[in-house]
C-alpha cells in the first residue's frame, strides 16, 4: 500500500473504531434482560448498588438521613473503609427539603 | 486544490509523522493514554448511574421512614395504613428490613421481608425460588454472600439473631449472576423470619413503600404525608436519583482528580511534542516553501498531519478505555467508582457509550490538538524561506 493511500485508510479505520464500539455498546445493551434488573426495585429497599456496606450511609445512600455520616457525633468520621472517601450527599438532601417545603 | 494533490499533502503528512518517528510516538502515546483515562472513568461511572436508573424504574414512588431523635425509627403500621387515605396513594406497603453483622464474613448484611405486592414477576432473579411469604425458615441470598459462606440452594443457613442458637433457614434460591450489583449481600426472607432477626415488633415496620396514582404528584403527596406527622420523612424518586448522580459523579470526581498529575504530564508532553518546532521542522517548512509550497499547502498538511494523531489517539484510547471498562471489567478501576464491599460483587457493567459521545471525544481531543499544531506550523510557514533557513 503506497504512503498516500495509507494516509487516507488510517483516519477511516480511527473513525471505523469510533463507530463500532457505539454499535457493540448498543448490542450488548441489547442482549442484556434489563427486566429482570428492573424487577429487583421490587425485591431491594432501594435501587441503590450492593457495594460499600462499610456503613449505613454508604449502603443504602439514597434512604439514609443527611446526617448518617456523622451518627457518633458532629462531624466525626466513620471507621468505614470507603467512609472517608464518600460523604453523604447532603447537597441532595438540602434541595429535597427545600423542594418539599414548596 | 485537486483530489490528487490533496492526497500527495496526506501521503505527505504520514511521511513526515514517519520520519519524527520517536516524537510522533510520544505524542500519540500520550493523548492515547490521558483519553483512555478519562473515558475509562467516564464509561464505568455512566454504566453504573445506568444500572441503579434500571433498578429505579420499578422502585417505590415514595419511601416513608420515621426519625426519633436524628437517626431512623420504626413507623408505626397504624401510621402505614393511614397513608393509604391520602389522595393520589394507589398503594402503601410497609417494608421490613435492617441490617445483620456476620461475624464470618465479618460484614453486614442486607436482611430484606419479601413483599409480594411490590415484587411481583420477580422470581427470574433467583436460581431456584424466592420464600413464599408464610413458608417460614426459607430464604434466597445474593451470590456473593452465598460464596462466602459456601452454601448452595437446598443448604441451611444458620444467621446471628437474638437468641444464642442463631435462627436458621434453608436456601431457596441464590440470586443470578447478572444482578450481582444489586443483590450480592441481600437475604430475602419471610416477613415473621424478618421481623425474628432484625428485632421488628409486629406492630411496626422499617418503613412504608408508596405506589402513586400519578408518579408526577409526589411532590405533593410527599408534602401532605410530611404534614401527617412531623418526624416523618419522604424520600422521592427524585432525591434518590439525585443521590445516585452525586455519589458516582463524587467518586468519579476523586479518582479523575488524583489522576490531574499523570494527566497534565501526558497532556504537556502531547501538546509540547505538537507544538512546539524544532529546528529541524522549521528547515524543513523553509524548504517547502522555497521549492514552491503555497502556505496554504503547508497548512493542509499540517492539519492533516494533527488529524491523523488526534483521531488515531481518540480511537486507541477510546478502544483501550472500552476494553478497560468492559471486556475486562474494569480491574482498579471498578473498586474506586463502584465503592468498597465485603462482599465485593462481580462487576459487569453494560455500556451505556453512544455514537454522539464518542464523537464528542474524538472532537474534544482532536480539535484542539491540531489548533495547537498549525498555529505555529502557520507562524513558521509565513516567514521568508531566506530568512528561515538562515536562521
Amino acid at each position: 500500500m503506497t504512503r498516500r493511500a495509507l494516509s487516507v485508510c488510517l483516519p477511516v479505520v480511527a473513525l471505523a473504531v469510533l463507530v463500532a464500539l457505539p454499535l457493540d455498546a448498543a448490542r450488548r445493551r441489547t442482549a442484556r434482560s434489563w427486566a429482570l434488573t428492573r424487577a429487583m426495585g421490587g425485591v431491594v429497599p432501594s435501587p441503590d448498588l450492593a457495594v460499600s456496606p462499610g456503613a449505613r450511609h454508604l449502603r443504602h445512600p439514597s434512604s439514609e438521613e443527611p446526617w448518617a455520616a456523622f451518627t457518633d457525633g458532629p462531624a466525626t468520621r466513620d471507621a468505614a473503609p470507603s467512609g472517608g472517601m464518600l460523604a453523604a450527599p447532603a447537597a441532595a438532601y438540602r434541595e429535597h427539603a427545600a423542594r418539599s417545603a414548596r | 486544490m485537486s483530489a490528487r494533490r490533496l492526497a500527495s499533502l496526506c501521503g505527505y503528512a504520514l511521511g513526515s509523522l514517519a520520519r519524527r518517528g520517536r516524537r510522533s510516538l510520544a505524542t500519540l502515546l500520550g493523548l492515547t493514554a490521558a483519553v483512555a483515562l478519562v473515558a475509562g472513568v467516564t464509561l464505568v461511572s455512566d454504566a453504573l448511574r445506568a444500572e441503579a436508573a434500571e433498578v429505579r424504574a420499578r422502585a417505590p414512588d415514595l419511601v416513608v421512614q420515621r426519625l426519633v431523635g436524628g437517626r431512623p425509627s420504626l413507623v408505626p403500621l397504624s401510621l402505614a395504613r393511614a397513608f393509604e387515605g391520602l389522595a393520589g396513594v394507589r398503594r402503601a406497603t410497609p417494608r421490613v428490613w435492617g441490617y445483620l453483622f456476620l461475624p464470618s464474613i465479618s460484614g453486614n448484611v442486607t436482611v430484606v421481608s419479601r413483599v409480594p405486592s411490590l415484587d411481583a414477576g420477580a422470581q427470574g432473579v433467583v436460581e431456584g425460588a424466592l420464600p413464599e411469604p408464610d413458608a417460614r425458615g426459607r430464604c434466597a441470598v445474593g451470590r456473593e454472600l452465598a460464596r462466602a459462606l459456601g452454601v448452595r440452594v437446598g443448604d441451611k443457613l444458620v444467621l446471628p439473631d437474638r437468641t444464642s442458637t442463631g435462627a436458621s433457614c434453608v436456601v431457596a434460591g441464590v440470586f443470578v449472576a447478572p444482578l450481582a450489583l444489586h443483590s450480592a449481600d441481600l437475604v430475602v426472607v419471610p416477613e415473621a423470619d424478618a421481623r425474628a432477626l432484625l428485632g421488628v415488633p409486629a406492630d411496626a415496620a422499617t418503613d412504608v413503600a408508596v405506589e402513586l396514582v400519578a408518579p408526577d404528584e409526589a411532590p405533593v403527596v410527599s408534602r401532605a404525608a410530611a404534614a401527617m406527622d412531623p418526624s416523618l420523612r419522604v424520600v422521592d424518586k427524585a432525591l434518590v436519583e439525585r443521590v445516585h448522580a452525586l455519589v458516582y459523579g463524587r467518586r468519579a470526581g476523586f479518582v479523575l482528580g488524583a489522576s490531574v498529575p499523570a494527566l497534565l504530564v501526558l497532556l504537556v508532553l502531547a501538546i509540547d511534542r505538537a507544538s512546539g518546532l524544532g529546528t529541524s521542522e522549521r528547515r524543513e517548512l523553509a524548504i517547502l516553501k522555497a521549492s514552491g509550497w503555497s502556505t496554504r499547502d503547508v497548512l493542509a498538511m499540517k492539519t492533516w498531519e494533527a488529524l491523523l494523531l488526534g483521531t488515531g489517539a481518540s480511537a486507541l484510547g477510546l478502544l483501550l478505555a472500552y476494553g478497560w471498562a468492559f471486556w475486562l471489567d474494569a480491574p482498579g478501576l471498578a473498586p474506586a467508582l463502584a465503592g468498597w464491599s465485603t462482599l465485593y460483587p462481580s462487576v459487569a457493567l453494560t455500556p451505556t457509550l453512544t455514537l454522539a459521545q464518542a464523537l464528542l471525544v474524538t472532537a474534544l481531543t482532536t480539535l484542539p490538538f491540531v489548533a495547537l499544531t498549525v498555529v505555529p506550523a502557520y507562524r513558521a510557514a509565513a516567514l521568508d524561506p531566506q530568512s528561515a533557513l538562515r536562521q
